[in-house]
């Protein structure tokens, strides 16, 4: 380790190095969770609420589920898989199905057919510079596919910290994932054609 | 890999694969959780398929797109959040 190395590591502690000083009661180590992970879980609870107001009350749950569980935290994967963890609880008990929302066995899980309403075999490229279109879509998608979609795709959390996250193995998350990404794309080909 | 075939318009098998194959592969592939083997017959593929070569363009940038949408939020968010924690 060189001295620039130590000195980082010395500015910087793990999650799970403050994970463990939240649980000694130490205010300063929440604070800086909150900085590190607040914009990410915000995001993320803002995708699955689609609402400002939900999504900051699920924000500040999941903190205070923080400042109370901290010391369950055993280090077994990583800290912001578990911070994750505890936002989803939050927001399950924050947010409202939307009536008439499609429920995952209401569309196909056939990879092909999937693949082929994603624009398989089309000669035209997809589009996807539309912004509002690109949110407009993904808030249509089923909560467990948006749910996904946000974890990898948006906030970049790896295969294994969502898997921990979704109290998944790692291959039912790569499925899942997988036909997400598949019905975020026959989405958005739907929407340009609606269009 | 398999999966079943004649689902997918124009299907063909290239460098040993069909494109259902590819198809159901593409987010192993993009996961870094396929061997090398398995990674280069992929490759072979889509180079001498244009439709997996197309498909898997639109693939990466629908990806892309989804994490171009995670804009930063507002910071009055984190200001309200570190008011209510402080209560």
């Amino acid at each position: 380790m060189t001295v620039d190395e130590l000195h980082v590591t010395t500015l910087e502690p793990t999650d799970a190095a403050l994970l463990a000083r939240v649980a000694a009661s130490d205010g300063p180590a929440l604070g800086e969770l909150v900085r590190r992970h607040w914009a990410g879980l915000f995001r993320f609870a803002r995708r699955m609420t689609r609402d400002d107001a939900t999504a900051e009350d699920a924000l500040q749950d999941t903190f205070l589920a923080v400042l109370q569980h901290a010391a369950t935290f055993r280090g077994e994967g990583s800290a912001r898989a578990w911070l994750y963890t505890l936002a989803r609880h939050a927001i399950q008990r924050r947010a409202r199905r939307r009536v008439g929302e499609p429920s995952p066995s209401e569309v196909t899980d056939d990879v092909e057919l999937l693949g082929a309403s994603a624009g398989f075999g089309c000669a035209d490229a997809a589009t996807f510079e539309d912004r509002e279109e690109i949110e407009r879509v993904l808030d249509r998608l089923s909560d467990e596919d948006r749910e996904v979609l946000a974890l990898v795709d948006a906030e970049g959390l790896s295969i294994e910290e969502a898997a921990r996250s979704l109290t998944l193995g790692e291959a039912a998350l790569k499925s899942r994932l997988h036909r997400a990404r598949l019905r975020f794309m026959a989405a958005m080909r739907a929407m340009g054609g609606d269009a | 890999m398999s999966s079943k075939a004649n689902s997918l318009p124009g299907e063909r098998e290239v460098g040993g694969l069909r494109c259902g194959e590819v198809l159901g592969g593409l987010t192993e592939y993009t996961s870094g959780g396929l061997d090398a083997e398995t990674r280069a017959r992929i490759e072979a593929h889509v180079r001498g398929c244009s439709q997996c070569e197309r498909f898997g363009a639109d693939f990466a940038r629908a990806i892309r797109a989804i994490r171009a949408s995670a804009e930063p939020p507002s910071a009055d968010v984190l200001v309200r959040l570190e008011g209510r924690l402080a209560r």
